[in-house]
């Protein structure tokens, strides 16, 4: 796999994490959740710049930046816990993407994935997460 | 000398996103095999690095102990156990602040995932650095 096919890849869940971030602020409240509507822009705003910086790189590098599906399944967000849950979800899961970016990759690309891994796993403090002994590496812990 | 660490080489699946999708990526192992316990250490490339970050993370072990930050020790030392070094049985703590050593350890960490030559040692290291930020950021 070669890093662009990697970056591909990572791409392919920011496209994911940008539109469930999106969705799940049209399901929070700004007013009645201040602090959960304050943590899901911050996300989404992220899941954004991180998008843009992986096709960007994509197009630099001769490629065609994998597209967006046309919609991402999500459960039933009736609630401000149901919306957290699939945050905090949507975060591990970007954070597995990254940690695995990063051991495709070297050099600045590295040096992004790894900053990108750190800023998801306290994003998911915000998520009701907790400290995780490998973040993004979940084999590890449960050996 | 700790042995070197075995580290997960495996297909990689992504479950991204809220609910139903999934990537799935990994699907080849461009980094080197996962480290073979019979080769001699000085064969390994990264072997130096390894005992570098477990000096560091034996000192933020014994830091930590010293503070009672048993939740911070056990991290520490599921680090080490995943590096294939045991908990430091002796040595001094740092005399600096607790959270002044886990910062010099997740800066330490990040360094080290920059330079590791195997991909899988430098997602390892990198996991490790993610997970003392999330103890900074709940300290």
């Amino acid at each position: 796999m070669s890093d662009v096919d990697a970056l591909q890849t990572a791409l392919a869940a920011e496209h994911a994490a940008v539109w469930v971030f999106g969705a799940l602020g049209g399901r929070t409240s700004a007013s009645a959740t201040p602090d959960l509507f304050g943590s899901v822009s911050a996300s989404y705003d992220d899941h954004l710049d991180r998008r843009d910086d992986l096709s960007d790189a994509i197009v630099e590098a001769g490629g065609t930046p994998v597209a967006a599906e046309p919609a991402y399944e999500l459960p039933t967000l009736d609630t401000p816990a149901q919306v957290e849950a699939v945050a905090l979800r949507t975060e591990r899961s970007c954070a597995t993407t990254y940690a695995w970016l990063t051991g495709r990759t070297s050099g600045a690309w590295r040096r992004w994935a790894i900053e990108a891994l750190n800023r998801t796993a306290v994003r998911e403090l915000a998520f009701r997460g907790t400290p995780e002994m490998f973040p993004g590496s979940d084999e590890y812990a449960d050996r | 000398m700790p042995a070197r660490p075995r580290l997960v080489s495996r297909r990689t699946t992504l479950a991204v996103a809220g609910a139903g999708l999934v990537v799935l990526a990994g699907c080849d192992d461009r980094d080197e095999p996962a480290g073979d316990p019979t080769t001699s250490p000085s064969a390994d490339p990264d072997q130096a690095l390894v005992d570098e970050v477990v000096e560091q993370q034996g000192r933020a072990w014994q830091r930590a102990t010293k503070a009672g930050a048993a939740d911070l020790a056990a991290l520490h030392a599921a680090h080490l156990e995943a590096l294939g070094a045991p908990t430091p049985t002796s040595g001094q703590a740092p005399r600096i602040p607790v959270r002044r050593v886990e910062q010099q350890l997740q800066s330490a960490l990040v360094a080290a995932s920059l330079t590791a030559r195997s991909g899988d040692l430098a997602r390892l290291l990198a996991s490790m650095s993610a997970a003392v930020s999330q103890q900074l950021e709940v300290r």
